[in-house]
């Protein structure tokens, strides 16, 4: 059975009677670097996973170099921090500046390669569009995980564990990962993300103004919806980020080399 | 700082070297490749050069000319099956002397450099180098020049080319610029429609537009009259991204306070801002001023799809600009200089909302 990691934002869910069943927890922020959580916040959740015999994940975004020493500090004191059962504190990176910097710096942290750095065709359109080509390119929609060239170079890197999305033209077969874990996000699956934040509020209205994160204002609200006619299901708005949800889970996800999947109780950001 | 020029016809070559084009970039999709999604406007046959005999016609024109052409390659989705396919293309392009392929994808790179050692490779920007950890990673891998991530700030970019070493270091100051990471995006370019393509008469817009103050350009965005002449306009498009759809915005199930509305209205608003001022030309030619006190090596234009009048255009306008970085040492003549420039060339002054990078956005409000 594929171990079962919570995707969390909310450390009371830690301890929540759903939440009983995960062995690990999943903690931080994928797609925005102005979200990248305070210490503070990582040692009481890392506590409470001590103490409720769970394993600890840390989620990190795309950053620039600002979000690097943002994260730099953090891993130094996540290093420092006595382990738990002799398992090592994995990190998922979702920027290739990250997994250098474990290698560089951070030995002893584990560096998994996040769903960002999987490049996967998302868009829900992709049932049923149109081959520009003719009939030779189609076939390769599916694919398009983590090429074998790519996974050799992140062994190298020290990364054994790679993290993909739950996509509605499901998982191709060639997608067989020779020793590499695997892991699987559900029901969210990632479309795209901007330095622009749509949530932000401005009082002029223009386009500048969703540049800048202001006051976390993603965080004050639930997402919205996007529609239409083209788009076969509903885009789910939050912060800078799209989202579409699907809860058609995989058959058979270990064929693949799935041995985790990682539940997001809320839309992810 | 050189300035490189996308070209997609041979035809191009020479009136782009006359406008100050220093290098050239193309993409190419032969008949004899099985597989044709190999960069990321792989689809559209306006962007591409359609035969090997084109290319080395353009090549050798070129080096007549001292100046250099690439080739892109970067699809971030190239698979192994395709590297066969993708191998003999390579072979001849080395053949017929292209002088350095751009890529993005990091099995594809890592394919490359062993097999082809001595080939120069530049990153694209679909790479997302986004900070100077990521620049040692690909410096290692063996690139020879990198093109930053156009979301960058100038203060990032500066970060960055302080410690570029060896590498060259690309930003782009012109024209389209994706609204989401594109390095991340899930949004594909596929076709999704066999409609024939209607094209937008961006000059002509932009200068109706630059008549009027901006908050009314702003105003006449959320007319439902001109929403469904858009919407038109989208649903004539064969290459339909998914972010460039005319969406309309709701409130998640259970939601309906007033504080949600309101987010709602505003979100709906700033999406059809960003959705019709994406549509128009972005510029940072204010910001070739800092690049050159940051030590970029290139200045990138974006546009392998357009016309070659506005390629001519494109490249005249920032060759003029650099030029100028002679003839000043003050940033804000030079800024002066750019928006005279810039109404010179394209016939309507320059737009707060058009600016390229977020310094550039507060320095002009």
């Amino acid at each position: 059975m594929p171990e079962k990691a919570l995707y969390t934002k909310n450390i009371c869910s830690i301890t929540d009677k759903a939440a009983d069943g995960f062995t690990r927890i999943y903690f931080g922020n994928e797609f925005c670097e102005h979200l990248i959580p305070s210490w503070e916040i990582i040692k009481e959740v890392l506590d409470t996973c001590h103490g409720s015999q769970r394993a600890f994940t840390l989620v990190t975004p795309m950053v620039t170099d600002k979000g690097i020493s943002t994260l730099y500090s953090l891993f130094e004191r996540l290093s420092d921090t006595p382990l738990m059962a002799g398992a090592l504190y994995e990190v998922v990176a979702n920027d290739i500046g990250v997994i250098q910097l474990l290698n560089q710096k951070f030995p002893s942290l584990q560096p998994i390669a996040g769903r960002l750095l999987s490049k996967q065709r998302r868009d829900p359109r992709i049932i049923g569009c149109v081959d520009p080509f003719g009939k030779n390119d189609l076939p390769l929609l599916g694919h398009s995980q983590f090429s074998p060239l790519f996974i050799e170079y992140l062994h190298k890197k020290n990364v054994h564990r790679v993290e993909i999305d739950n996509l509605l033209q499901g998982i191709n077969d060639t997608f067989i990962p020779e020793k590499l874990d695997v892991s699987l996000y559900f029901p969210y699956t990632y479309l795209t993300t901007s330095r622009m934040c749509f949530f932000n509020q401005s009082s002029t209205l223009v386009l500048k103004d969703a540049i800048f994160c202001r006051n976390h204002e993603c965080q004050k609200y639930r997402h919205f919806e996007l529609h239409h006619v083209r788009m076969p299901m509903p885009i789910l708005l939050k912060g800078n980020t799209q989202f579409f949800e699907n809860r058609v889970f995989p058959d058979d996800v270990q064929k693949w080399g799935i041995n985790r999947i990682i539940y997001e109780k809320d839309i992810p950001l | 700082m050189h300035i490189l020029a996308p070209v997609s016809r041979y035809q191009d070559i020479l009136p782009l070297i006359d406008a100050g084009a220093d290098e050239f970039y193309c993409g190419i999709i032969p008949e004899q490749v099985v597989y044709k999604d190999i960069n990321c406007h792989a689809g559209d046959t306006a962007s591409n050069f359609s035969s090997y005999n084109e290319l080395q016609k353009s090549i050798d024109v070129a080096h007549a000319h001292r100046k250099k052409l690439f080739v892109t390659l970067n699809m971030p989705f190239i698979i192994p099956e395709q590297y066969r396919d993708i191998d003999s293309l390579l072979g001849t392009i080395i053949k017929i002397q292209t002088d350095a392929i751009i890529v993005s994808d990091i099995g594809f790179l890592n394919y490359v450099k062993a097999r082809y050692p001595g080939l120069e490779t530049h990153l694209s920007v679909v790479a997302g180098a986004t900070n100077t950890y990521a620049i040692d990673f690909f410096r290692e891998m063996g690139v020879q020049r990198i093109v930053l991530p156009d979301h960058l700030s100038l203060e990032e970019i500066e970060q960055i080319s302080a410690r570029k070493q060896n590498l060259a270091i690309e930003i782009f100051v012109l024209n389209n610029k994706c609204f989401n990471w594109e390095c991340v995006c899930g949004f594909h370019h596929w076709p999704v429609s066999d409609k024939p393509r209607i094209p937008l008469p961006v000059d002509f817009l932009q200068k109706t537009f630059s008549l009027l103050p901006a908050h009314m350009v702003e105003k006449l965005f959320n007319l439902s009259f001109i929403q469904n002449l858009f919407e038109i306009f989208l649903q004539s498009q064969k290459h339909l991204q998914g972010c460039k759809l005319n969406y309309t915005v709701s409130l998640s199930p259970g939601i309906s306070d007033q504080t949600h509305l309101l987010q709602q209205r505003r979100i709906q608003q700033l999406l059809r801002a960003a959705h019709s001022w994406r549509r128009m030309n972005q510029c940072g030619a204010c910001s070739l001023f800092m690049a050159k006190t940051y030590g970029i090596d290139v200045i990138k234009l974006d546009g392998r799809y357009l016309p070659l009048e506005r390629k001519v255009k494109d490249v005249s306008f920032i060759r003029r600009c650099h030029d100028a970085l002679d003839c000043t040492a003050d940033k804000n003549e030079f800024s002066r200089i750019c928006k005279e420039e810039f109404k010179n060339i394209y016939g309507y002054p320059c737009r707060t909302q058009q600016c390229y990078y977020p310094e550039l956005f507060q320095n002009h409000a």
